[in-house]
């Protein structure tokens, strides 16, 4: 453009300048072409400035319709405005049409100068071209089509509708048909026209292809562009609601929230729902922009879907349903389905889509989005709507695991709190059970709680949720394994026994605790121990909602640990039972021994003691025997008494012996039927003279009728007048008027006899009490202590005991208990 | 000591078996020593003791009153006798008593004859020991009582150190009169030095306390 304006402007510097370059004596041939003559130089400049020209204005108009795609992407009414107008001026038609082909029709999207008549009738039908026509034959063969006089064209003489409208109404003659294609598909046609009969330059039709190209560029430009913005879109949705769910941490509402409200402007729709599936029915748990009647509605109650319904079909299949007019679907027309009559008339619903949220392949809720006009949702919304379908069911997924992640926490958090109590030294059953019942309340969401175990006759033992004063309540109700009771049908079944509301139940009897406690629905789990029950675990609501598996699952695991509890208690008492006994045992083993050997010391001591006395007067006589012998003249006189003393000595000393073998050598054969107080009695007058002699009163109480013993009449006398000699002994310091010595006998429980030998003495010394019967302890100014032991012994080998105690109002009491009937071995 | 007195010292016992008394009793008086023997405690006090060393043989276990309560209550009785305990089972903490309390010995049974008859011989011994002294203060007693009032009184200022000017200033008499009586008091006391004097102010009790 540049060489031409040059070679044009200035001719005679170029002329100057012949010996330069080859562009130069090129651009200087024209001029020298049309040398010949003027008029044709003249022609040659009209038509290179015309072409110059056009070439400017197509520039010109490219560069507005390059600019115009630019600067509205997207909006394509204003570009094919531009370049039709533009197609049509440069190669100088009338006026012009594109249409877009959507594979069945062509639809008008820009005109030019044509009547608006005609336009009216081309948008009210699709334009489906004879195939004939400039359009038809353009189609079929997506190459342009030129007819020069369309009043003359087969179509137009067939009569064929939209030729006889080109003709008649817009006043077509010329006409030229350009197809606008991509590389894959027709996506429309670029029409040019002329009201009188002027066939088209090859040039213009080069335009008009050039323009109808243009026009491709932009519409592909603008599709382009719009999934760009589109897929952005969707990214920004997804990356929010993936934000959302990130940062939610379970709170589902802020997922529900954002997706619909991305689905609702994403889709181009009213209004959203998001439903949960139980397995029997869709509950609403989130909307977006949906009418407040319409939300009540699904609010009230369960949505069960028919399963004729759409949705219905939806639950079924599990895939996606779309309905492009809800109004035209029987279910509605015949009011067969009032969710669908509800979803209509409240929700003003036309068009919708349901898209299922699944899990695993299993359904576990919706979420949909509406429309109140007929307008169906493109493929890609359906995609994105099952996207986002994907994204709640994570969202629900992650909410779902994070809550049992909480829970299991919750859980390992209880149970450990429960282990520490149970494992701890100081073994409390009723704290370890309180806590117990108060996690299980807590952890499953009930109101009250309690645990009744067999061995408390199932009396509540550990109650949580109640205030003090109807603990009194629950803790008074007696339970029984019968039909009448929650606790009782679990006692009965050995299983979780249910029930959603005890109201509702006609064999639950317990009406008076049910009234004033105000529980509804009752869950009652067994205590097992090798598969038997030892004690229920009763859960309680107010309201009436049942426990879910899961939650019965939990108060199980807390039942099991209320039984490792009471087993534990079970096992620690038996434990310290056993304990116990084993130390008593040993403590009756060691004493036995101890009295064994007190037995054998016992007898050594009294042996050498009676024979000591004998012994030193032997001995006394002895020495003064042989001094008298001494004297001049021997004093044979008192040698013959010291001699004969001697041998009285002797006897005594060997009888001694006799009196001890008598007494323990051969105690069996001394056994007979004693009748106590004979016995008594005879000691008490062989120690009469003594009695008196101390000026002591005796008291008998000696009651008729008591069962006689068997034993060692003389030892068991023994025993009695050592008693009676102490007695006598307590009672040396008191004055004599004081002096009372109390002898009865009684029976003791069924098969036993107490003698009891009482003085008004001044007592044991307490500090001594627990000694007195050990040998040689001397309580008493006599040396008693020998006598104590000795007649203890006796007492114990006839299976007896002997006891002292202070008496009232002073004093001592010694009580000998002997076993009626034969008392068998316990004699030896 | 005169054969006389020797012949009046005598030996009791109080044992509640009658065999062992006589038995003693027999033992005793092999050796010439007058015995007599009491079956309980009660009947030893009604008998009046003689004016002569004595001994008393004592069964640790006796009906009533224990040996050592009735030593504790002869004691008591400031009744002073020499006495050898008995027993059939003694024990040490009963012995240690009975030993701090005085007694002679402490016999277990069966005893050897000899043993009995030298604790009692030592018993006789300490209790004509105890006689002597209490008749030689006796006889300190009597010379004390021939004194004036005057005499005795200076006697105790003498024994306590004081001079005679000192006693002269302290009674309000003159030097003289105190050399006077002092002399009186030392030959009545038959008192061959004043430190003799001072010993005998002393078994009297009589010695005032030495002045500041």
């Amino acid at each position: 453009m540049r060489q031409r304006s040059k070679a044009g402007g200035k001719p005679a510097k170029a002329q100057r300048r012949k010996t330069l370059g080859r562009k130069r004596r090129n651009a200087q041939n024209p001029l020298r072409r049309d040398n010949s003559s003027v008029s044709g130089r003249e022609r040659e400049v009209a038509r290179l400035a015309r072409e110059l020209n056009e070439a400017a204005e197509q520039q010109r108009a490219t560069a507005e319709v390059l600019r115009l795609i630019n600067s509205s992407p997207g909006d394509l009414e204003p570009v094919f405005a531009s370049t039709l107008a533009s197609a049509v001026r440069l190669c100088g038609a009338d006026i012009g049409a594109v249409h877009r082909w959507d594979g069945d029709a062509l639809h008008l999207i820009a005109t030019h100068e044509l009547p608006a008549v005609y336009v009216e009738l081309r948008k009210q039908t699709p334009h489906r071209p004879h195939q004939h026509s400039a359009s038809g034959r353009m189609l079929a063969s997506r190459s342009p089509v030129h007819i020069v006089d369309l009043a003359a064209d087969r179509a137009y003489l067939e009569g064929n509708p939209s030729t006889v409208a080109a003709v008649e109404i817009a006043g077509v003659r010329t006409t030229l048909a350009v197809p606008m294609a991509t590389e894959k598909e027709l996506i429309g046609s670029f029409t040019v026209g002329r009201r009188q009969v002027r066939p088209f330059t090859d040039k213009q039709i080069a335009i008009v292809q050039n323009f109808a190209a243009h026009a491709v560029t932009a519409i592909e430009n603008a599709r382009l562009l719009r999934e760009l913005r589109e897929s952005l879109q969707e990214q920004i949705a997804t990356s929010r609601v993936l934000q959302v769910i990130t940062g939610s941490a379970g709170d589902l509402q802020a997922v529900f929230d954002t997706v619909l409200e991305n689905a609702r402007r994403l889709c181009d729709a009213e209004f959203g729902n998001i439903y949960r599936w139980d397995g029997e029915a869709l509950h609403l748990i989130a909307w977006h922009n949906t009418p407040a009647a319409f939300a009540i509605y699904r609010r009230q109650g369960a949505f069960r879907p028919s399963a004729t319904s759409l949705v219905g079909r939806m639950v079924r299949t599990k895939t996606v349903v779309h309905v492009a007019d809800a109004a035209a679907n029987p279910d509605y027309t015949e009011r067969r389905d009032p969710s669908l009559v509800a979803a209509i008339e409240l929700g003003g619903v036309r068009t919708y889509l349901a898209v299922p949220m699944l899990k695993e392949g299993k359904l576990i809720g919706a979420i949909t989005v509406y429309r109140q006009e007929v307008r169906p949702f493109t493929d890609k919304q359906i995609a994105l709507m099952t996207s986002f379908a994907d994204q709640v069911s994570i969202a629900l997924e992650n909410a779902r695991l994070l809550q049992e992640l909480q829970e299991t926490l919750q859980q390992q958090a209880a149970a450990a709190d429960i282990l520490k109590i149970i494992s701890r030294s100081t073994f409390d059953l009723q704290a370890v059970l309180d806590t117990l019942v108060e996690l299980a309340v807590r952890l499953c969401g009930a109101d009250l709680g309690a645990v009744h175990p067999q061995r408390e006759n199932f009396r509540a033992f550990s109650i949580y949720g109640l205030p003090d004063a109807h603990r009194e309540v629950a803790a008074k109700v007696l339970f029984a394994p019968d039909p009448g009771s929650v606790m009782g049908r679990t006692a009965m079944e050995g299983k979780p026994v249910q029930v959603a509301d005890v109201l509702a139940d006609p064999n639950y009897t317990l009406r008076d605790a049910q009234q004033k406690l105000g529980y509804r629905t009752v869950l009652g789990v067994p205590l097992l121990r090798e598969g038997r029950p030892i004690g229920v675990l009763v859960m309680m609501r107010f309201a009436v909602r049942p426990f879910t598996e899961k939650q019965i699952e939990l108060v199980q695991n807390f039942a099991d640990k209320a039984v490792i509890a009471i087993e534990n208690t079970r096992l620690l008492a038996e434990l310290r039972r056993r304990t116990d006994e084993l130390g008593r045992s040993v403590a009756e083993l060691q004493r036995e021994r101890k009295n064994k050997l007190m037995n054998l010391e016992t007898m050594a001591a009294s042996i050498s003691h009676e024979v000591r006395q004998p012994l030193a007067s032997i001995a006394s006589n002895g020495g003064a025997a042989l001094r008298f012998l001494g004297h001049a003249p021997p004093n044979l006189e008192e040698v013959r008494s010291a001699l004969n003393r001697m041998v009285g000595e002797s006897h005594r000393a060997s009888e001694v012996f006799d009196n001890i073998r008598a007494l323990f050598g051969k105690a069996d054969q001394g056994h007979e039927p004693i009748e106590v107080n004979e016995l008594v009695r005879g000691v008490l007058s062989g120690l009469q003279g003594e009695l008196e002699e101390n000026g002591i009163r005796a008291d008998l109480d000696l009651p008729a009728g008591l069962a006689p013993i068997m034993g060692h009449k003389g030892q068991l006398q023994e025993v009695l007048v050592n008693l009676v000699r102490n007695a006598i002994e307590a009672m040396h310091a008191d004055a004599e008027s004081r002096r009372l010595l109390r002898v009865s006998t009684a029976p003791h429980g069924g098969n036993k006899v107490t003698v009891a030998v009482e003085d008004s003495g001044p007592g044991i010394d307490p500090k001594r009490s627990a000694s007195i019967f050990d040998a040689f302890i001397t309580t008493k100014s006599h040396g008693m202590g020998l006598g104590l032991a000795l007649s203890r012994m006796i007492v114990e080998r006839h299976g007896g005991q002997l006891s002292a105690a202070p008496a009232h109002p002073r004093g001592s009491i010694f009580r000998v208990v002997l076993p009626t009937g034969h008392p068998a071995k316990e004699s030896r | 000591m005169s054969a006389s007195v020797e012949q009046q010292q005598s030996v009791f016992v109080i044992d509640d078996d009658a065999a062992l008394r006589e038995a003693l009793a027999s033992l005793f008086r092999s050796i010439g020593l007058r015995v007599k023997a009491f079956a309980s405690t009660s009947e030893f006090l009604q008998f009046k003791l003689p004016d002569a060393p004595t001994c008393l043989v004592l069964d640790v276990r006796l009906p009533g009153l224990s040996g050592l309560d009735f030593q504790a209550e002869l004691a008591k009785a400031n009744i002073e006798i020499p006495i050898v305990f008995m027993t059939g089972h003694g024990d040490i903490p009963m012995t240690v008593r009975a030993m701090k309390a005085g007694a002679v010995e402490f016999l277990p049974k069966p005893f050897r004859d000899q043993d009995m008859l030298d604790a009692v011989q030592v018993g006789l011994e300490r209790d004509r020991n105890r006689r002597k002294g209490a008749s030689d203060t006796a006889k300190l007693k009597a010379s004390f009582d021939t004194l004036t009032l005057r005499e005795q009184e200076i006697m105790g200022l003498v024994t306590a150190g004081l001079m005679n000017k000192q006693i002269a200033g302290e009674l309000g008499v003159s030097e003289i009169t105190v050399k006077v009586h002092r002399g009186n008091v030392m030959r009545k006391m038959g008192a061959k030095s004043l430190a003799e004097l001072v010993r005998m102010a002393d078994a009297l009790g009589v010695r005032r306390r030495p002045p500041p």
